[in-house]
C-alpha cells in the first residue's frame, strides 16, 4: 500500500507533472517538493512525495563500509 | 564502473555468508512496513538466513490493522443512495463484522476503485449530485496524499467529496510493541514513511528502548544491506558494545529531517488522534483524524474502533504484533485462502499472511 516508485520527470504543468516509469508516462499531482524537468522523483498515490537524491551506488558501498568499520 | 560492480557483487557476497552462518544468541527483527514483508518474500531474504535469526512482521500494512467498525461504516455509506465510496483496491475484501465492500457491491452497493486519491476530483466534478467519500487509509506516507486532495478541493470549491479516514502513525505503535513484550530486538524501519517523517522520527524510540533501527528501502539489494545492518546493529547493542541508534540505509530517499513541506500540509488538515488498530485495541496518539475546522470533509471518522473477529480461530491480531508466524493458525491455508480470507491479513496482498502463503514461507 505504501509502495511508491521512482520515475523521471519529463514535463511540469500547473498543478502536477508527468514521469516516466521506464516508459510508461503517468500524471503525478506536485506541490510537496521542488522538482524540475530531468529530476528522479518518488511517487506515491499519484502523487510526487519525494526528491531522490544522485551517487545512490556510491552510497551503499559507503553503507556498507560503515558497517564493517563499526 | 566495472571495479565499482565487482566491489559491490563481493560485499553482497560477504553479506550473505555472515547472514547464512550467524550461530550466535537467537535476534528477532520486525520489519514493520507491509510492503518490506512483500519484498523479503518475493527476493527470497527469509531464505538466507541462518535458524538463529528471525525477521518478523509487523502492523504496518494499512489495510490490515483497520478495525471492522471501519469497514461496516464505508458499507453503511455505501448503501447510501446518494453516495459512492471511493477506495484503493486493497480495502474492497476486508471482511467488515458481516460483509466486505465486495459483497456490498454485488448487492448494488455503490464502489469505485481508484489508483490515487486525486481521481476522485473528476469523480466529483462530473456528478455534482452525488457525495463521494474516500476510504482515507494508510501511514505518513500516505496522508500528505489526502492533504494535497483536501487542498485541491478547497482551490477549485469541490463540495461533494469527503474522507472516512482510518490514518495511523508510527511511532506509538511502536512504542506499544516495545512495552508489550514482543521480544523485538530491533526494527527495520519502513522507508517511504520515514522519506516523509524523516529517520529522525525514530531516534528517540532506539534511545528509549534500546532498540536500534535500520531505514530500508526496497529493491533486493538495497533491503538486503538494511537487513544485514539491522542484524549487526541488533547483535551489538546485545553484546552491550553499541548503543541502539537509527542508520539510514536508503540515503537516495530518506534523510534525517524529511520532507518538511509534506509534514506541514499534513498538520495544516490533520490533529494528532488515537487510533484503533485491529488486534491491540486503541493506542493514544497513533494516527491522526481532520481538524475541527475541517468537519465538512469528515464523513464520520471518529470512534470507529470497534473490531470483530469473522471467525474465533483467527489469529491476525497475534500475527500483527510479532506473536506468532502465519503458518501457527489453524485456519492459514486451510480455511482461510487469499480466495476467502477470514482475517485482514489474508486480503492484502501485503499482508503477512497472503505473503506466506503466496510464498510458501514457513519464517
Amino acid at each position: 500500500m505504501c509502495v511508491a516508485l521512482p520515475g523521471k520527470v519529463i514535463e511540469i504543468y500547473e498543478r502536477d507533472a508527468l514521469v516516466d516509469f521506464s516508459g510508461n508516462r503517468v500524471r503525478a499531482i506536485c506541490g510537496l517538493v521542488p522538482i524540475k524537468v530531468g529530476d528522479y522523483v518518488l511517487v506515491h498515490a499519484g502523487c510526487i512525495l519525494q526528491k531522490l537524491s544522485t551517487g545512490e551506488a556510491q552510497d551503499m558501498i559507503r553503507l556498507f563500509e560503515e558497517i564493517e568499520e563499526a | 564502473m566495472t571495479d565499482l560492480k565487482h566491489d559491490y557483487d563481493s560485499q553482497i557476497e560477504k553479506i550473505k555468508a555472515w547472514l547464512a552462518a550467524y550461530d550466535g544468541p537467537d535476534i528477532s527483527i520486525m520489519e514493520v512496513c507491509g510492503s518490506h514483508t512483500a519484498a523479503i518474500s518475493k527476493y527470497g531474504i527469509s531464505g538466507l538466513l541462518s535458524p538463529r535469526l528471525h525477521l518478523i512482521s509487523g502492523p504496518g500494512c494499512p489495510v490490515c490493522v483497520t478495525p471492522t467498525a471501519y469497514i461496516d461504516r464505508l458499507i453503511e455509506l455505501s448503501l447510501e443512495p446518494d453516495t459512492t465510496v471511493v477506495t484503493f483496491g486493497d480495502l474492497i475484501r476486508v471482511p467488515g463484522r458481516e460483509c466486505s465492500l465486495a459483497d456490498a457491491r454485488s448487492e448494488g452497493a455503490q464502489i469505485e476503485m481508484v489508483y490515487s486519491p486525486m481521481d476522485i476530483l473528476r469523480l466529483a466534478q462530473e456528478h455534482r449530485e452525488r457525495r463521494y467519500v474516500f476510504a482515507a487509509v494508510g501511514f505518513e506516507t500516505t496522508t500528505p496524499v489526502y492533504a494535497m486532495l483536501l487542498q485541491q478541493l478547497q482551490e477549485q470549491n469541490i463540495e461533494n467529496v469527503q474522507l472516512l479516514t482510518a490514518l495511523k502513525t508510527m511511532p506509538a505503535v511502536i512504542s506499544w510493541l516495545c512495552e508489550n513484550g514482543s521480544g523485538i530486538d530491533g526494527f527495520l524501519a519502513p522507508g517511504h514513511v520515514a522519506a516523509v517523517t524523516g529517520s529522525g522520527m525514530f531516534e528517540p524510540l532506539a534511545v528509549k528502548y534500546g532498540v536500534p533501527f535500520g531505514v530500508a528501502g526496497f529493491e533486493a539489494k538495497e533491503l538486503l544491506l538494511a537487513v544485514y545492518g539491522t542484524f549487526q546493529s541488533a547483535v551489538r547493542c546485545r553484546e552491550r558494545v553499541m548503543q541502539a541508534d537509527v542508520r539510514n540505509y536508503y540515503p537516495s530517499v530518506v534523510s534525517r529531517d524529511g520532507n518538511r513541506l509534506a509534514q506541514q500540509m499534513v498538520d495544516r488538515y490533520f490533529d494528532m488522534a488515537d487510533a484503533s488498530w485491529r488486534g491491540m485495541g486503541v493506542i493514544p496518539a497513533s494516527g491522526r483524524l481532520l481538524r475541527p475546522e475541517y468537519a465538512r470533509f469528515d464523513a464520520g471518522s471518529a470512534c470507529l474502533s470497534e473490531d470483530h473477529k469473522k471467525n474465533q480461530a483467527c489469529r491476525c491480531d497475534q500475527v500483527l504484533m510479532g506473536r506468532c508466524l502465519p503458518g501457527d493458525c489453524p485456519l492459514f491455508g486451510k480455511v482461510c485462502t487469499p480466495l476467502s480470507p477470514q482475517g485482514a491479513c489474508m486480503v492484502s496482498e501485503e499482508g503477512s499472511c497472503h505473503q506466506y502463503l503466496m510464498y510458501h514461507r514457513t519464517r
